[in-house]
């Protein structure tokens, strides 16, 4: 079905995988506070 | 052609865009050889070159001094120093390479932007040279040569960001950024932008091409779409962003739907769908005239997510394009609700 997931788990790196979706949605959610902050100083 | 500063930024960041991408893609195809790390790397790619910028951005936006462009230049030599040099797992130079990346985009949209006196065009500019880098590394890739022989062109970089610094003072920024009608919610406008940049994204690697099938026609390919992503400022530039948001993104769907084997048909449809590329931005620096930065790292974040699905489903021809033609008009209604007129601007 999906190639990125099925090599990711076959090597065992299940942790691998999840970390890095971890760290991309950290970093999407400071994006949106940012944003939110500098929206809100604009009011 | 290169009266205006904007434009001169335009043209450096042009040259930095191209090597970065030929660095990047050179890096990329030479590591996929690897079967193993056919979809893996590049997946990792999209995800931590993309994404970062907007943080890496914000923190330039604060600190105007921090010098983004040389510290990318670096990450790139460090990247490139252990993948030519050591056996160290492909991943901590793929990680260093992924953060150069970020770091000189974030510096490239910093310095355009802010040059540029409201206009679109040293943007897109800056912009269109990736996709000329992204095949020429992909061709060099196909050669014997060793990885670090591209240390030479890295450091080419050096003068280049140098001199595109000395465009830009403490006086420069984006506040002539205006292309957004005034009376929408700011939040709303960026989610119609980044929604935009999402679908072109899927779109940019869901366009039918068979007929894409030799090495020439992989370059025009990609020349087409760097010549888009350049016209799109320019022209937005010359005859208003609205009327060219809403003629390249309808006109795009005809082409892009009936030129699966007609190149000629199809380079037309490309064009006009890369031309959306540097509106988006103007969009969205247009309701964050403080953080330029934050604004295009905002772009990027929807490029990932645009292109994250590719990874793990697979449409067919005909509900791809059933999805083009749909998502196509949905972002033409978005555009001309969200855009001012030329006129009133």
């Amino acid at each position: 079905m999906n190639y990125v997931f099925n090599t990711l788990f076959l090597e065992g790196n299940e942790i691998l995988f999840y970390s890095y979706v971890a760290i991309i949605i950290i970093m999407i959610v400071l994006t949106i506070i940012f944003v939110k902050k500098e929206l809100g100083k604009k009011k | 052609m290169f009266k205006s500063k904007g434009i001169k930024t335009g043209y450096l960041y042009f040259y930095i865009h191209f090597i970065v991408e030929v660095v990047c893609f050179f890096y990329l195809s030479r590591v996929t050889n690897n079967s193993m790390f056919v979809w893996l790397v590049p997946f990792i790619y999209d995800g931590l070159a993309f994404v970062p910028q907007s943080l890496i951005g914000y923190v330039k936006d604060k600190y105007s001094k921090l010098n983004v462009g040389l510290i990318g230049i670096i990450l790139l030599i460090i990247s490139y120093l252990i993948f030519g040099l050591t056996n160290i797992t492909v991943y901590i130079s793929l990680v260093i390479l992924c953060l150069g990346n970020a770091f000189l985009h974030v510096a490239g949209a910093e310095v355009t932007l802010k040059a540029s006196g409201g206009k679109l065009s040293p943007a897109a500019i800056f912009v269109s040279g990736g996709s000329f880098g992204v095949v020429t590394g992909r061709l060099l890739a196909r050669t014997a040569i060793n990885p670090l022989i591209l240390l030479l062109p890295i450091l080419t970089l050096i003068p280049f960001t140098m001199l595109a610094e000395t465009y830009v003072d403490k006086k420069s920024s984006t506040k002539e950024f205006n292309y957004v009608k005034e009376k929408i919610n700011p939040a709303l406008v960026i989610l119609i932008a980044v929604f935009v940049v999402i679908i072109r994204g899927y779109m940019g690697y869901g366009i039918p091409t068979s007929w894409n099938k030799t090495t020439i026609q992989l370059v025009i390919f990609f020349f087409t779409m760097g010549i888009g992503k350049a016209l799109g400022g320019i022209l937005s530039d010359k005859f208003g962003i609205r009327k060219i948001a809403i003629a390249s993104t309808l006109l795009a769907i005809p082409f892009l739907c009936f030129g699966d084997n007609l190149m000629i048909v199809s380079l037309i449809g490309v064009m006009f769908f890369s031309m959306t590329m540097a509106i988006t931005l103007g969009i969205l620096v247009s309701v964050l005239k403080k953080s330029p930065g934050l604004a295009f790292g905002l772009t990027t974040i929807g490029l990932f997510l645009g292109t994250a699905p590719i990874f793990f489903v697979k449409l067919t021809m005909v509900g791809n394009i059933i999805f083009i033609i749909v998502l196509s008009i949905v972002c033409t209604l978005l555009l001309s609700y969200v855009l001012k007129g030329v006129d009133k601007k």
